[in-house]
Protein backbone atom coordinates (compact mmCIF):
# COMPACT_ATOMS: atom_id res chain seq x y z
CA UNK A 1 0.00 0.00 0.00
CA UNK A 2 1.62 3.33 -0.98
CA UNK A 3 2.45 5.67 1.86
CA UNK A 4 0.61 8.48 0.09
CA UNK A 5 -2.64 6.94 1.35
CA UNK A 6 -1.64 8.00 4.85
CA UNK A 7 -0.92 11.53 3.66
CA UNK A 8 -4.30 11.74 1.93
CA UNK A 9 -6.12 10.85 5.16
CA UNK A 10 -3.98 13.22 7.20
CA UNK A 11 -4.46 16.05 4.71
CA UNK A 12 -8.21 15.45 4.62
CA UNK A 13 -8.50 15.64 8.41
CA UNK A 14 -6.29 18.71 8.58
CA UNK A 15 -8.27 20.55 5.89
CA UNK A 16 -11.55 19.53 7.53
CA UNK A 17 -10.33 20.99 10.81
CA UNK A 18 -9.13 24.16 9.10
CA UNK A 19 -12.51 24.59 7.44
CA UNK A 20 -14.19 24.17 10.83
CA UNK A 21 -11.92 26.77 12.45
CA UNK A 22 -12.60 29.28 9.69
CA UNK A 23 -16.32 28.68 9.22
CA UNK A 24 -17.68 27.85 12.69
CA UNK A 25 -18.75 30.83 14.77
CA UNK A 26 -19.21 29.13 18.14
CA UNK A 27 -16.25 28.34 20.36
CA UNK A 28 -17.15 24.64 20.80
CA UNK A 29 -17.03 23.97 17.07
CA UNK A 30 -13.71 25.78 16.70
CA UNK A 31 -12.24 23.82 19.61
CA UNK A 32 -13.29 20.50 18.08
CA UNK A 33 -11.92 21.64 14.71
CA UNK A 34 -8.56 22.41 16.31
CA UNK A 35 -8.44 18.91 17.81
CA UNK A 36 -9.21 17.39 14.39
CA UNK A 37 -6.39 19.47 12.84
CA UNK A 38 -3.92 18.18 15.41
CA UNK A 39 -5.01 14.57 14.82
CA UNK A 40 -4.41 15.10 11.09
CA UNK A 41 -0.93 16.43 11.78
CA UNK A 42 -0.23 13.44 14.06
CA UNK A 43 -1.26 11.00 11.32
CA UNK A 44 1.15 12.75 8.93
CA UNK A 45 3.94 12.01 11.39
CA UNK A 46 2.78 8.40 11.73
CA UNK A 47 2.90 7.93 7.95
CA UNK A 48 6.34 9.54 7.78
CA UNK A 49 7.53 7.35 10.64
CA UNK A 50 6.50 4.23 8.74
CA UNK A 51 8.00 5.46 5.45
CA UNK A 52 11.34 6.24 7.09
CA UNK A 53 11.17 3.36 9.64
CA UNK A 54 12.09 5.86 12.34
CA UNK A 55 10.78 5.30 15.88
CA UNK A 56 11.80 8.81 16.97
CA UNK A 57 9.04 10.26 14.84
CA UNK A 58 6.57 8.21 16.88
CA UNK A 59 7.76 9.99 20.02
CA UNK A 60 7.05 13.35 18.39
CA UNK A 61 3.65 12.06 17.32
CA UNK A 62 2.87 11.04 20.92
CA UNK A 63 3.67 14.60 21.99
CA UNK A 64 1.32 15.98 19.35
CA UNK A 65 -1.50 13.67 20.46
CA UNK A 66 -0.90 14.80 24.05
CA UNK A 67 -1.22 18.42 22.89
CA UNK A 68 -4.49 17.58 21.12
CA UNK A 69 -5.89 15.96 24.26
CA UNK A 70 -4.76 18.84 26.44
CA UNK A 71 -6.34 21.27 23.99
CA UNK A 72 -9.71 19.53 24.24
CA UNK A 73 -9.60 19.34 28.05
CA UNK A 74 -8.60 22.96 28.59
CA UNK A 75 -11.07 24.33 26.06
CA UNK A 76 -13.85 22.22 27.56
CA UNK A 77 -13.02 23.56 31.02
CA UNK A 78 -12.90 27.15 29.74
CA UNK A 79 -16.23 26.75 27.96
CA UNK A 80 -17.83 25.30 31.05
CA UNK A 81 -16.45 28.08 33.24
CA UNK A 82 -17.55 30.76 30.84
CA UNK A 83 -21.11 29.46 30.28
CA UNK B 1 -7.59 -2.64 -4.80
CA UNK B 2 -6.17 -4.88 -2.06
CA UNK B 3 -7.94 -5.85 1.16
CA UNK B 4 -5.62 -3.57 3.10
CA UNK B 5 -6.59 -0.60 0.97
CA UNK B 6 -10.27 -1.39 1.44
CA UNK B 7 -9.84 -1.52 5.22
CA UNK B 8 -7.82 1.69 5.16
CA UNK B 9 -10.47 3.40 3.01
CA UNK B 10 -13.18 2.36 5.48
CA UNK B 11 -11.14 3.72 8.41
CA UNK B 12 -10.46 6.94 6.51
CA UNK B 13 -14.16 7.46 5.78
CA UNK B 14 -14.99 6.77 9.43
CA UNK B 15 -12.34 9.25 10.60
CA UNK B 16 -13.49 11.99 8.23
CA UNK B 17 -17.15 11.44 9.11
CA UNK B 18 -16.37 11.45 12.82
CA UNK B 19 -14.35 14.65 12.43
CA UNK B 20 -17.25 16.31 10.66
CA UNK B 21 -19.65 15.17 13.37
CA UNK B 22 -17.38 16.49 16.10
CA UNK B 23 -17.14 19.88 14.39
CA UNK B 24 -20.74 20.33 13.28
CA UNK B 25 -22.71 18.42 15.94
CA UNK B 26 -24.25 19.44 19.27
CA UNK B 27 -22.80 18.47 22.69
CA UNK B 28 -23.68 14.73 22.69
CA UNK B 29 -22.74 14.27 19.03
CA UNK B 30 -19.48 16.15 19.56
CA UNK B 31 -18.13 13.72 22.17
CA UNK B 32 -19.39 10.72 20.16
CA UNK B 33 -17.59 12.12 17.11
CA UNK B 34 -14.35 12.44 19.08
CA UNK B 35 -14.67 8.84 20.29
CA UNK B 36 -15.20 7.57 16.74
CA UNK B 37 -12.28 9.72 15.54
CA UNK B 38 -10.12 8.17 18.28
CA UNK B 39 -11.08 4.65 17.20
CA UNK B 40 -10.56 5.37 13.50
CA UNK B 41 -7.18 7.00 14.17
CA UNK B 42 -6.17 4.01 16.31
CA UNK B 43 -7.13 1.64 13.50
CA UNK B 44 -5.18 3.68 10.96
CA UNK B 45 -2.15 3.76 13.26
CA UNK B 46 -2.36 -0.02 13.69
CA UNK B 47 -2.25 -0.29 9.88
CA UNK B 48 0.83 1.97 9.91
CA UNK B 49 2.59 -0.63 12.11
CA UNK B 50 2.46 1.71 15.15
CA UNK B 51 0.40 -0.18 17.77
CA UNK B 52 1.85 1.75 20.71
CA UNK B 53 0.88 5.04 19.07
CA UNK B 54 -2.60 3.63 18.42
CA UNK B 55 -3.12 2.79 22.10
CA UNK B 56 -1.85 6.21 23.21
CA UNK B 57 -3.98 8.09 20.69
CA UNK B 58 -7.11 6.12 21.56
CA UNK B 59 -6.59 6.68 25.31
CA UNK B 60 -5.84 10.40 25.03
CA UNK B 61 -8.60 11.24 22.57
CA UNK B 62 -11.09 9.02 24.41
CA UNK B 63 -10.32 10.81 27.68
CA UNK B 64 -10.69 14.18 25.94
CA UNK B 65 -14.07 13.08 24.55
CA UNK B 66 -15.18 12.09 28.07
CA UNK B 67 -14.19 15.52 29.42
CA UNK B 68 -16.03 17.26 26.58
CA UNK B 69 -19.10 15.14 27.32
CA UNK B 70 -19.07 15.94 31.03
CA UNK B 71 -18.47 19.63 30.37
CA UNK B 72 -21.52 19.60 28.10
CA UNK B 73 -23.88 19.74 31.04
CA UNK B 74 -25.46 17.79 33.89
CA UNK B 75 -27.84 15.86 31.64
CA UNK B 76 -25.00 14.69 29.41
CA UNK B 77 -22.95 13.65 32.44
CA UNK B 78 -25.90 11.80 33.99
CA UNK B 79 -26.47 9.88 30.74
CA UNK B 80 -23.02 8.32 31.20
CA UNK B 81 -24.12 6.59 34.43
CA UNK B 82 -27.21 4.78 33.21
CA UNK B 83 -27.54 1.07 34.22
CA UNK B 84 -25.99 -1.55 31.93
CA UNK B 85 -23.52 0.90 30.44
CA UNK B 86 -20.57 -0.59 32.34
CA UNK B 87 -21.12 -4.08 30.99
CA UNK B 88 -21.56 -2.83 27.44
CA UNK B 89 -18.41 -0.69 27.78
CA UNK B 90 -16.43 -3.69 29.08
CA UNK B 91 -17.59 -5.86 26.19
CA UNK B 92 -16.74 -3.09 23.73
CA UNK B 93 -13.25 -2.77 25.22
CA UNK B 94 -12.62 -6.52 25.00
CA UNK B 95 -13.86 -6.77 21.42
CA UNK B 96 -11.98 -3.62 20.45
CA UNK B 97 -8.76 -4.98 21.96
CA UNK B 98 -9.18 -8.25 20.05
CA UNK B 99 -9.79 -6.38 16.80
CA UNK B 100 -6.77 -4.20 17.53
CA UNK B 101 -4.48 -7.23 18.00
CA UNK B 102 -5.82 -8.92 14.87
CA UNK B 103 -5.46 -5.80 12.69
CA UNK B 104 -1.98 -5.07 14.04
CA UNK B 105 -0.83 -8.62 13.33
CA UNK B 106 -2.32 -8.53 9.85
CA UNK B 107 -0.80 -5.11 9.13
CA UNK B 108 2.75 -6.45 9.57
CA UNK B 109 2.23 -8.56 6.44
CA UNK B 110 1.81 -5.47 4.26
CA UNK B 111 4.48 -4.34 1.91
CA UNK B 112 4.75 -0.62 2.35
CA UNK B 113 6.77 1.60 0.06
CA UNK B 114 9.58 2.85 2.25
CA UNK B 115 12.43 1.57 4.34
CA UNK B 116 12.06 -1.85 5.98
CA UNK B 117 11.46 -1.36 9.70
CA UNK B 118 13.59 -2.89 12.42
CA UNK B 119 12.17 -5.77 14.48
CA UNK B 120 9.85 -4.47 17.19
CA UNK B 121 9.12 -1.27 15.27
CA UNK B 122 6.07 0.55 16.60
CA UNK B 123 5.81 -1.45 19.81
CA UNK B 124 5.84 -0.10 23.33
CA UNK B 125 9.52 -0.96 24.05
CA UNK B 126 10.62 0.90 20.92
CA UNK B 127 8.39 3.83 21.90
CA UNK B 128 9.85 3.86 25.41
CA UNK B 129 13.34 3.79 23.97
CA UNK B 130 12.56 6.68 21.63
CA UNK B 131 11.12 8.75 24.48
CA UNK B 132 13.95 7.83 26.83
CA UNK B 133 16.46 9.00 24.25
CA UNK B 134 14.94 12.47 24.21
CA UNK B 135 14.30 13.70 27.76
CA UNK B 136 13.53 17.19 26.52
CA UNK B 137 10.55 15.88 24.61
CA UNK B 138 9.27 14.02 27.68
CA UNK B 139 9.72 17.17 29.76
CA UNK B 140 7.74 19.26 27.26
CA UNK B 141 4.98 16.66 27.30
CA UNK B 142 4.83 16.71 31.09
CA UNK B 143 4.69 20.51 31.12
CA UNK B 144 1.79 20.44 28.67
CA UNK B 145 -0.14 17.86 30.70
CA UNK B 146 0.43 19.68 34.01
CA UNK B 147 -0.52 23.03 32.46
CA UNK B 148 -3.70 21.49 31.05
CA UNK B 149 -4.60 20.00 34.43
CA UNK B 150 -3.98 23.36 36.12
CA UNK B 151 -6.03 25.28 33.57
CA UNK B 152 -8.89 22.78 33.74
CA UNK B 153 -9.73 23.70 37.33
CA UNK B 154 -12.36 26.21 38.39
CA UNK B 155 -11.48 29.91 38.13
CA UNK B 156 -9.85 31.16 41.31
CA UNK B 157 -10.00 34.89 40.74
CA UNK B 158 -12.62 37.31 39.56
CA UNK B 159 -11.66 40.75 38.40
Amino acid sequence: MPITHAYYLASGLWLLGLAGVLLRRDAWGRAAALVVMLVGAALTLAGAGRAWASPEIHGLMALLVAVAGAYAVVLAAVQRGGS
Amino acid sequence: MSAAEIVFAALALLALGAGGTAILGGPPARSAGLVRLALAAAGALALFAAPAAAVIAAAVLGAAALVVRIAGGEAAAAALARPGRGRALGAAIVLGGLAFVLVGTWARQFVWTGRPPAPGFGGLPARAGALGGSPARVLVGLVIVVAAAACAGPPRHKL
